[in-house]
Order: C-alpha cells, then sequence, then structure tokens
C-alpha cells in the first residue's frame, strides 16, 4: 500500500500536519498542498492512485469544486477523490459528489473511517471486507432510481433507462408527471415484458395497465386523445 | 385460452402458431384487452414521447449484507455502475444514516433467476453511523 501515490489539498497547514502523522500510523505517505497551483503540479507530474480535496478552500469560493471538475474533465474518473468538508455543509456535498467526488468524509475527521475508505478505494477488489449479515426484521427495503417514459398505449406504459428491471418485478411509478397520465401520483404495475435495444444499449420494460381498472384507462385514454393530435 | 397455466401448454400452444396465451378465469376486459393489443390495428393509439418524461420507479428489495463502508441490497432489478439509486428502510433509519444517495459499486451480479445483488457504497457516512455500523458488527461476532 505504501507505494500508492495519495496527494491532498488544504488551506489549514495544521490539518495537513495531522494528516501526514495519521497517514504514517496507518503505513501509507501523502503529499500535501496548500494551494491548487501546486496541488495540479503534482497531480501532472504524475497523476496519483487517490486524490484529498478539501472544498471550503480560502483562496477563491468554488476553487474546491473547480479542482474536481478540471481533474474529472482531464483525467476521467479513474482515480478516487475523497472530499472533506465540514459535517454542516450538506448542499455542498450533494454537489461535489454530483460534479464526480467518489466519496465523502466530514470534518471534524473520523480517521478511522477515512483510512477505511482510502483502503477499500485503493484495494483492487472490495472482496475480503468482512460484512455481516443484517437481522430478518431490518432487511426490507424500497429501491428507487429514475427512468424515462418512452410510449404510453391504453394497454400499458414503456420505460427506458440504464437499469434492467426483471419481467414480474412489481413496481410503483411515481411522480407529478406520471399523474398527469394516469390519474394518481403512484401506480403500481408489474413488468410483463424487458428487452434491449440495440442502438442505445438502453433496457426497455412494458408494464401493463389492470384492464379492469376502468378510472385509469379512462384516464389514460383521454390523455391519449390529446397528446395524438 | 386454456385453465391449464402449464410452461409446457403454453409453450406448445405458441409454437402451433397461437400469437398469446390467456390463463382461465379470465374477465372480459382482459380479453379484449388482448385481442386488441394482438391485433395490432390500434398502433395509432400508442403514444412516443417525443419529450422525455421523467418517472420515479420504486421497488421493495432485501438488504442482506453491511458493514460501515459498504451494503448488499437484492432485488430484480440489475443497476449498471453509473446508475444513480436511493434505498430506503428501517436498518438506515435504526443506524442514524442520512444520506440516501449511495454509491453502486459494480454492475449487479445476478443473485437468483430475476434478482440481482447490488453492491453499494455509504457515502457521507457520519462519524456517528459509523460507529453505530462498527458495533453492530462486533456484537454479531459474539
Amino acid at each position: 500500500m505504501s507505494n500508492k501515490k495519495i496527494i491532498s489539498i488544504d488551506d489549514d497547514s495544521d490539518f495537513n500536519n495531522l494528516l501526514k502523522v495519521l497517514f504514517k500510523k496507518n503505513g501509507l505517505v501523502i503529499d500535501t498542498y496548500d494551494n491548487a497551483e501546486d496541488f495540479l503540479n503534482a497531480f501532472k507530474a504524475s497523476p496519483p492512485n487517490l486524490a484529498l480535496i478539501d472544498i471550503n478552500l480560502s483562496e477563491k469560493i468554488g476553487a474546491g469544486f473547480q479542482l474536481i471538475k478540471a481533474i474529472r474533465n482531464k483525467y476521467g474518473f479513474e482515480i478516487p477523490i475523497i472530499v472533506l468538508s465540514k459535517r454542516t455543509d450538506k448542499m455542498d456535498i450533494s454537489n461535489a459528489l454530483e460534479i464526480g467526488a467518489t466519496d465523502f468524509v466530514p470534518k471534524p475527521l473520523d480517521d478511522y473511517l477515512l483510512f477505511h475508505k482510502i483502503k477499500t478505494l485503493l484495494a483492487d477488489e472490495t472482496e475480503g471486507q468482512k460484512l455481516f449479515l443484517v437481522k430478518d426484521s431490518d432487511t426490507h427495503c424500497r429501491v428507487s432510481f429514475y427512468q424515462r417514459i418512452e410510449k404510453v398505449s391504453e394497454f400499458g406504459v414503456t420505460i427506458m433507462g440504464k437499469e434492467l428491471i426483471s419481467k414480474g418485478t412489481i413496481v410503483n411509478l411515481n411522480g407529478i408527471e406520471i399523474q398527469e397520465i394516469v390519474g394518481v401520483e403512484s401506480l403500481r404495475l408489474q413488468v410483463q415484458q424487458t428487452w434491449v435495444k440495440e442502438e442505445d444499449k438502453l433496457f426497455r420494460s412494458y408494464l401493463e395497465f389492470d384492464p379492469d381498472d376502468e378510472k385509469l384507462l379512462s384516464h389514460v385514454r383521454q390523455w391519449i386523445r390529446i397528446n395524438c393530435e | 385460452m386454456s385453465a391449464n397455466d402449464s410452461k409446457k401448454t403454453i409453450y406448445m400452444a405458441k409454437e402451433l402458431g397461437a400469437d398469446d396465451f390467456l390463463i382461465k378465469p379470465i374477465t372480459p376486459n382482459m380479453f379484449v384487452q388482448k385481442v386488441k393489443f394482438t391485433l395490432k390495428d390500434f398502433e395509432s393509439e400508442i403514444v412516443t414521447l417525443t419529450k422525455p418524461i421523467e418517472v420515479e420507479v420504486t421497488t421493495d428489495g432485501d438488504l442482506t449484507q453491511s458493514n460501515d463502508i459498504e451494503f448488499h441490497v437484492i432485488s430484480g432489478i440489475k443497476f449498471s455502475k453509473d446508475s444513480k439509486c436511493q434505498i430506503t428502510g428501517n436498518f438506515f433509519k435504526s443506524m442514524k444514516i442520512e444520506n440516501k444517495k449511495h454509491k453502486i459499486i459494480k454492475e449487479s451480479e445476478i443473485a437468483a433467476q430475476g434478482f440481482y445483488r447490488t453492491k453499494l457504497n455509504y457515502v457521507g457516512l457520519s462519524p456517528e453511523s459509523a460507529k453505530n455500523l462498527r458495533n453492530l458488527k462486533t456484537t454479531e461476532k459474539k
């Protein structure tokens, strides 16, 4: 692990010294920088295996974000970037993840968490990390993601996206947009067919309406009539 | 039409030239819908959206394993590596995990017929939640 190149940027020199001590304790080496220019030069000299970026740099508002964007534009998404930020900056955290940060660790630093994350990101495979079984009463969860509606007919709706939804899966379609079509904000449907289109490599799922739900069907027919013209 | 729902009967009927299959008991509307759909004269009534409409899709999942870095969910969804998803449930509440956005580690693996295992990393775990997860791990060992 010690042959990995890790660099960081933070304008707080005390924090940088702390990082150096912590990294040494964990058998790792870090090069710390306190300004964007030196940090980027080090990055250019040879791209690191991992980078830590404080997004609240005082030199310029948003400098941390610009660094992440610049790295992602030039070097792609291969190099893990961990963002450090004060816990209170919730917007900053989601913005940073949105523009391509790999993960986020809050300040004040929980060093156990930071090094567990670093070691996981630097390891080629996450296998070997011990996982425990979640107790039965806690296993139920809701999975949610976004797809796009491709086609609507009076029989059903076809949705498309990067995710394959297995045939037979029961899903809910939610949102104001779906409400316009079917009349309810959340509609429970079963996937009848799934397929992938070669030209865009996106998965399609066909979901059939309940043929006995007159209220639903008449709403859909009306929507089709308006949108066909 | 048949009261026999065995796959073999359906398969044979399709092989012999049937377009689709309805299992009895059927409702009249089910029948009409299938017939209309099979006749395909209704193409004009299919609206292909020119402007894509985003829709939130939710489904049930099973949270099977976790530590303070990653967790595994089994569901009917096969996520790609760059998919985005949110997972909610009692477990996250009891661990005081606020952030609902998690990072998918890699493409979902098949777990059983029609079910996929998705491995996700926790993102932005608070020190408190991380500690809760670690404590769980040690109590589980005993």
